[in-house]
């Protein structure tokens, strides 16, 4: 935390912290000393830790036992009813694939491309169909950032107006801003150093094509999957992308840094709402006018 | 009707002689949860919408053979929010209300808090119908006692949600157990490790009071009824005996909020024959999680819900089956992975990617509730076993809420 000490946020803040999805989720709620005693403070960012945690018990494509893991084994045989929080946010991974040009894709099938196209989601019936026994539905591209937009569901119904979580560092929500009355203040790594960008109630995904070389084949290859080719992202991208808070914004944020990070035909652009940053090698924009401030309001900052 | 405890740890021992005749072997027709495909669906209501009625709207969606049709809260959030995970379910406030109007419903699932388990399904025994009712069954003697009379009473299927008994991993374990593998018992130990809060919020007194009950001390049996009973349980299973006297001893270690019922127990159940089971759970510490000890002078098992070990002593006999058995070392332990189908896995060359269940262990326990209402199967955990299994939670909670030893005897174990 720059320009504030660990110890005097914890003094005003309730900072709780949970392990899901394969990295650490927090939560720092700030403490309204006027009208919430320091144990409610921390049943409500207990009440939304639990959200996240029940979200990877459903959604993680790495645990066996998730609603996802079993849409895997099964999908392929029948049409398989599910509820209707899993299946809106399957049709959110449908409008992503559409409005990413294919770049998002919630599917993966072994290195065949576009995946997703083999996937059948019933409106009517509240069923998913696999149409190839190779396909599997990942929603890692997606799952931090609708953690987010539940969890933080959670705390506004509640009648929190200040709160910032994030998830891994790279998913962000912000509701409201920060006790000082500035916006909530995120680190961000760029190819020059480090850039902050000032959050109030948005959602920031930060998604960065990662090239690694592996050993056995001596060839690099990234961590993000290029559906229009069905093999890891050949290029070192990185990109930012803030949505203003309306439904899904952290889903929506998630969908376009990660398909921006892989590198989005010129037909296919964010839309009104969302605002951010690509840099793809020595190449660097921004889009929906965003900028990178010029100056610190520094208070409240999370790096 | 079992009337004495040697003639109920008979049929214990002589129960599920399918799951204790493979040794060695999890086979795909023991690993294979609920009713054969193609069994009419059977019409589910569900009544409870907390976190477990959640996550039992989650795996009995996997199954072709159930299909909610109601579900039920007197709590309206939960209710919105709970039939939104029951995709053509009707919703109820009230399940007398719900029962009346839904002649569909073959089955009732009780997942309510457990002080109120027993109106819930004495009410759908009573009606005929076929009752899963969450673990423990109850808060009280009484209402245990209360539950397993209305379901003796009733002609049919009367589960209780004991989800060890189910558990592929757990019955593999047994059959090694029944099979002497481990020799002499030496002790047993269990925990229950999880950081959290055990708290809601809630945005008025009588809310917070409906959705905190595990931290009413009025109503609550506190870690060692509401944890501890599916452990005890396990023990209980696996080697055909019950505990003759509990003490134990609870304290504040973390959620200092003004909560009455302890964050941290431990407590000592003493059997007849000599063994000790040790078991302590707490909600400030996460560390090595849920699990259950059996030590033998032979080998130890270690049971951690949907993963399964066995450690051999050095002078124990080497079985067929282990030399490509898949092996964990746990510091200077090397315990063999206990997996289902590891034959079938092993000559794939896939053996590693059978460790752990493909299920939770809810799922399974389900699964088995489904098989016994559509197939007849024998039902894997009755009343009379959920009652002995809660009435020893209640004893502990008693001990440590007293700081007195608890007598466990055969009244006790009847609910009297």
């Amino acid at each position: 935390m720059a320009g504030e000490s660990f110890a005097a946020v914890q003094r005003e803040a309730v900072v709780a912290a949970r392990a899901a999805m394969g990295t650490r989720f927090e939560i720092v709620l700030p403490l309204d000393r006027r009208r919430e005693s320091r144990d409610r403070t921390v049943t409500l960012a207990e009440d939304a830790l639990d959200v996240v945690e029940e979200l990877h018990a459903r959604l993680s494509a790495h645990d066996p036992t998730s609603l996802i893991s079993f849409l895997n084994r099964e999908a392929a045989r029948r049409s398989v009813p599910v509820d209707e929080d899993l299946f809106d946010l399957l049709a959110v991974c449908d409008r992503g694939w559409a409005a990413t040009g294919g770049v998002f894709d919630a599917a993966w099938s072994g290195g065949v491309a576009r995946a997703w196209e083999r996937i059948e989601l019933d409106a009517g019936r509240g069923t998913v169909r696999f149409l190839d026994d190779r396909v599997r539905l990942d929603l890692g591209g997606i799952a931090k950032g609708h953690a987010l937009d539940v969890a933080g569901d959670v705390l506004a119904r509640a009648g929190v107006r200040s709160a910032f979580l994030h998830g891994g560092t790279s998913s962000v929500r912000a509701i409201g801003g920060s006790p000082a009355g500035a916006p909530w203040g995120v680190g961000v790594r760029r190819g020059v150093g480090v850039g902050r960008i000032w959050l109030c109630d948005a959602s920031l995904s930060v998604s960065r094509a990662r090239v690694t070389r592996m050993d056995s084949d001596a060839c690099e290859v990234g961590h993000i999957i290029d559906t229009r080719t069905g093999e890891p992202a050949a290029v070192a991208g990185c990109s930012g992308v803030v949505c203003a808070d309306t439904q899904d914004a952290g889903a929506w944020a998630e969908i376009w840094s990660t398909a921006l990070a892989v590198g989005v035909a010129e037909e296919h652009r964010p839309g009104p709402g969302l605002r951010g940053f690509v840099e793809m090698g020595d190449q660097a924009r921004t889009f929906g006018g965003f900028e990178w401030p010029s100056h610190d309001p520094v208070r409240w900052e999370v790096a | 009707m079992v009337t004495d405890r040697r003639g109920f740890l008979s049929r214990t021992l002589v129960g599920g002689a399918a799951a204790t005749a493979l040794l060695g072997e999890l086979t795909p027709e023991l690993l294979a949860a609920g009713p054969s495909r193609g069994a009419d669906p059977v019409g589910v209501a569900l009544i409870g919408l907390g976190r477990q009625g959640r996550a039992i709207l989650g795996e009995l969606g996997k199954y072709e053979s159930a299909k909610v049709v109601a579900v039920c809260d007197s709590d309206a959030a939960r209710l919105e929010s709970g039939a939104r995970r029951a995709p053509g379910a009707e919703a109820f406030a009230d399940f007398r209300a719900m029962l009346d109007k839904r002649k569909d419903v073959g089955a009732v699932i009780v997942a309510t808090p457990t002080h109120l388990h027993k109106d819930a399904a004495v009410e759908a025994a009573g009606r005929g119908l076929h009752v899963y009712c969450e673990g423990p069954m109850a808060s009280t003697l009484e209402d245990a006692a209360a539950i397993a009379g209305a379901a003796r009473a009733s002609k049919t299927v009367f589960q209780v949600g004991m989800e060890g008994r189910s558990n592929p991993i757990y019955k593999l374990a047994r059959s090694f157990v029944k099979a002497d593998v481990l020799k002499a018992l030496v002790s047993a130990r269990a925990q229950h490790h999880q950081k959290t809060t055990w708290r809601t919020s809630a945005d008025d007194p009588a809310r917070d009071r409906a959705l905190n009950w595990r931290l009413d001390d009025q109503v609550s049996t506190g870690l060692a009824g509401e944890l501890g009973t599916h452990q005890f349980d396990v023990v209980h299973w696996f080697i055909g005996d019950y505990p003759v006297s509990v003490r134990g001893r609870g304290s504040i270690r973390l959620h200092d909020d003004g909560r009455k019922v302890a964050d941290t127990i431990e407590c000592e159940l003493a059997f007849k024959s000599g063994l000790v089971m040790n078991y302590r759970a707490t909600l400030a510490n996460s560390v090595e999680g849920k699990y259950e000890l059996i030590c033998g002078s032979s080998a130890t098992v270690k049971l951690a819900w949907t993963a399964g070990w066995m450690f051999k002593e050095a002078d124990s006999p080497t079985q067929g089956w282990e030399v490509y058995a898949n092996r964990q070392q746990f510091h200077n332990d090397e315990g063999i992975t206990l997996i289902a189908d590891a034959t079938k896995l092993a000559a794939q060359g896939k053996l590693k990617e059978g460790v752990g269940l493909p299920n939770s262990p809810l799922y399974y326990s389900l699964g088995d509730f489904l098989k016994s209402v559509s197939e007849g199967a024998p039902v894997a955990c009755g009343a009379d076993e959920g009652l002995r299994a809660a009435a020893v939670g209640i004893l502990a909670h008693q001990a440590i809420v007293t700081g007195q030893e608890r007598s466990i005897d055969e009244r006790a174990l009847r609910g009297a």
